[in-house]
């Protein structure tokens, strides 16, 4: 047995847990805490890179079963839990590895707790698990398991508004997740297996004598969970409050998992229910509706993490609407836009979080005149602000160009200057809390000698930097990452 | 009227009531602790449609007439083959999730209700229109 | 007619439904719990009447211990009467 051998999918799933557990455990004794943490984080950035390629299955019961034409009974095997790890997976693990990471490292600048880097651990997991999961019973568990770390990162923050936007959440999540629970017991009663593949080479065989009801229902729900962990419509409120409640830092990683657990999900949901008739045409409803409110919402706040997050909800719509119009060129399109989009706000996010650290307040009416305070950070945050509105040199102006050609070339030219509206939209509210962090007079909250001596920590302002230039780096040599989403979308066989 | 073959049926039933009464109170309700109920009357109705979905009438592992004082099935040589077991058996992979789903459920009620002690003792009252009174800063 | 066995299934089921609307009308908190922990403990009997002992043990722990257990200490608390 070679050592490569040993680095199995489930090791991205497992590792994080565990470091989870023995993080909590460790919580109280900072020195031993930083050391862990270290090292649990260096091994979470390399383990994206060195685990195989490959279907990677474990468990499953027997059933009994004629076989064909035959009356011989024979003893066969449903599969339990089967893990896919392959390109779009890796990349979209290692963002995020690097996200939390981030959020860790910056966390730690004010306090060290263990426990808080256990929730990030478990967020890694949970959403890890998502990404790869080929089977229902997995993403179920773990979709759970994610609204309890999502929600325990936002309590973290100690204030009482945290902890009505964390109990909402948990309630919102609850009835969400009873409702996924509820679908997946409609299709397991009707088709007895759990397993997304077999699953649907059976809908398809049935498909051809006719829709049935039962199938209709259960895309209902599992619809109706989906919209709650993506952040659409009607649940785009209570997702852009977590993100504004949480600190910044750890926020830039949980739009990430919404976004690619939008696009994980969407892809599960497809592969079931891509015979019904309206499927197509309700994900496009509801995405067209998240795009235009979460700007419209945006434009009007006065507190920039409500307007970041507000931002991160209507490109999470652009991404629906890439995958509700469901031609090839657009499914791959919206995808490559969820890896790009998922780093640009991700920069804007930690200069929030730099803003932060100087002023304690991200009220845009009380702020003001930190442009000469914060060394380069405004200059970043200007090119985040050019990523996240999709202009050229950056990657986003390629994903969301090849989003509004398929939306052109599918036969919606409407939808073509909807998303260039929104675009504009996006640029002018985020230049509204630029000048209102930066350039404008106003520094009523600190006295003159605080704001002499307020220091900011390099952590996150290399960060963006790093971000940035994978991005500008991933604009100029779109096709490296755009042929293996391609390639993705071909091997789901349905699109 | 057949009773005895109404016994599945009305377990979904059941359960489908249980949903839409926690459904009622997740919505309606004023008092958070009722809404919190509310979201345990939910996954229990559930839980309770996953399994009774699985529900199959055992006839016997053995049946009656083999049966003599002091044997087990363990030992007892008539025990049907699998195949056939596994046509009258119950259907075990509801199970798995259902023990999973209760288990997650009722850690995120532990949590819960501690936010709940919180807010009381911040705002002096548990009814939802005094905690969540929207006010925009 | 009706086996002693479905009968007794009927009224679990009956006990469950009843229990839980009751638990909702009530003023009174801590009478809220007990009738939810009484729920609970009937949908265990119904786990196990529908083959399915280990989840009954599970939810007879869980849902008719535990969890009337935790949401008493909210009871406590909190406020006893509903206002």
């Amino acid at each position: 047995m070679n050592v490569e051998d040993l680095f199995v999918p489930a090791l991205l799933v497992a590792f994080p847990l565990i470091a989870a557990i023995c993080l909590n455990f460790i919580h109280g004794r900072d020195r031993a805490v930083k050391g862990f943490a270290i090292l649990c984080i260096i091994i979470v950035l390399l383990l994206p890179w060195i685990t195989q390629y490959g279907v990677y299955l474990f468990g499953g019961h027997p059933y009994v079963d004629n076989l064909e034409g035959t009356n011989i009974m024979l003893s066969k095997l449903n599969l339990a839990i089967v893990y896919n790890y392959g390109v779009i997976q890796k990349l979209f693990i290692a963002l995020m590895a690097l996200l939390a990471s981030a959020a860790i490292v910056i966390h730690f600048l004010e306090k060290t707790s263990g426990v808080y880097a256990a929730m990030i651990m478990l967020g890694i997991a949970s959403a890890s698990a998502v990404i790869m999961a080929d089977d229902v019973f997995n993403i179920f568990v773990f979709l759970e398991i994610l609204t309890i770390s999502q929600a325990a990162l936002v309590i973290a923050v100690g204030s009482v508004r945290a902890y009505k936007t964390a109990l909402k959440y948990l309630i919102l999540g609850g009835v969400a997740g009873s409702s996924i629970l509820l679908g997946i017991a409609i299709l397991l009663g009707k088709y007895g297996m759990l397993n997304v593949s077999d699953l649907h080479r059976v809908i398809s065989l049935e498909a051809e004598t006719g829709i049935s009801q039962a199938l209709i229902v259960a895309c209902a729900l599992i619809f109706l969970g989906w919209l709650f962990e993506s952040g659409m419509v009607p649940f785009h409120i209570i997702k852009s409050d977590v993100y504004s409640k949480a600190r910044p830092s750890v926020a830039a990683f949980m739009q990430t998992q919404t976004k690619f657990i939008l696009v994980a999900l969407w892809v599960i949901i497809l592969r079931l229910f891509y015979g019904i008739p309206t499927f197509h045409a309700l994900v496009l409803g509801v995405a067209i509706l998240s795009m235009v409110f979460g700007v419209i919402m945006a434009l009007k706040q006065t507190e920039f993490t409500r307007l970041l997050a507000y931002v991160a909800v209507a490109q999470a719509g652009l991404v629906g609407v890439g995958l509700g119009i469901a031609t090839r060129a657009s499914v791959s399109a919206s995808i490559f836009h969820a890896i790009n989009d998922a780093m640009a706000m991700a920069i804007l996010f930690l200069s929030a979080s730099v803003v932060l650290q100087i002023t304690n307040t991200m009220n845009m009416r009380k702020t003001g005149g930190l442009l000469w305070k914060t060394g380069l950070v405004p200059l970043w945050s200007m090119l985040g602000i050019f990523a996240v509105s999709g202009m050229p040199p950056f990657n986003t102006y390629q994903s969301e160009f090849r989003i509004i050609y398929a939306a052109s070339e599918a036969g919606y030219p409407e939808l073509t200057v909807l998303i260039i509206l929104t675009s504009i939209a996006t640029f002018v509210a985020l230049m509204k809390g630029f000048y209102s962090l930066y350039l404008k007079e106003g520094q009523n909250y600190l006295k003159e000698e605080e704001m002499a001596k307020a220091t900011y920590s390099e952590r996150a302002e290399y960060l963006m930097i790093v971000l940035l230039a994978i991005c500008i780096g991933v604009g100029f040599f779109p096709q490296s990452v755009l042929q293996h989403v391609q390639e993705f979308v071909i091997s789901l066989g349905v699109i | 009227m057949n009773f005895d073959a109404l016994f599945q049926p009305l377990c979904f039933l059941t359960a489908a009531l249980l949903v839409v009464i926690g459904l009622y109170a997740v919505i309606f309700m004023d008092n958070l602790l009722k809404k919190i109920i509310g979201v345990t009357l939910i996954s229990d109705g559930v839980n309770l449609v996953l399994i009774t979905s699985g529900f199959n009438k055992i006839v016997a592992i053995i049946s009656p007439d083999m049966f003599e004082d002091g044997v087990t099935s363990a030992t007892f040589e008539g025990l049907q083959e699998f195949p056939e077991f596994a046509t009258q058996a119950a259907f075990p992979l509801p199970s798995a999730l259902v023990l999973t789903s209760i288990v997650i459920s009722v850690s995120i009620f532990a949590i819960m209700l501690a936010l709940a002690i919180r807010l009381y003792q911040h705002y002096g009252s548990m009814s939802c229109s005094t905690i969540f009174k929207e006010v925009e800063e | 007619m009706i086996s002693g066995f479905v009968l007794m299934g009927y009224i679990f089921m009956f006990c469950a439904l009843f229990g839980s609307v009751l638990a909702l009308i009530q003023r009174d908190l801590m009478k809220a719990v007990i009738l939810i922990g009484l729920e609970g403990l009937a949908v265990a009997f119904l786990y196990q009447m529908l083959r399915a002992p280990d989840v009954g043990i599970t939810q007879a722990i869980l849902g008719a211990a535990l969890l009337p257990g935790i949401f008493a200490i909210t009871v406590y608390k909190t406020r006893r009467e509903e206002e």
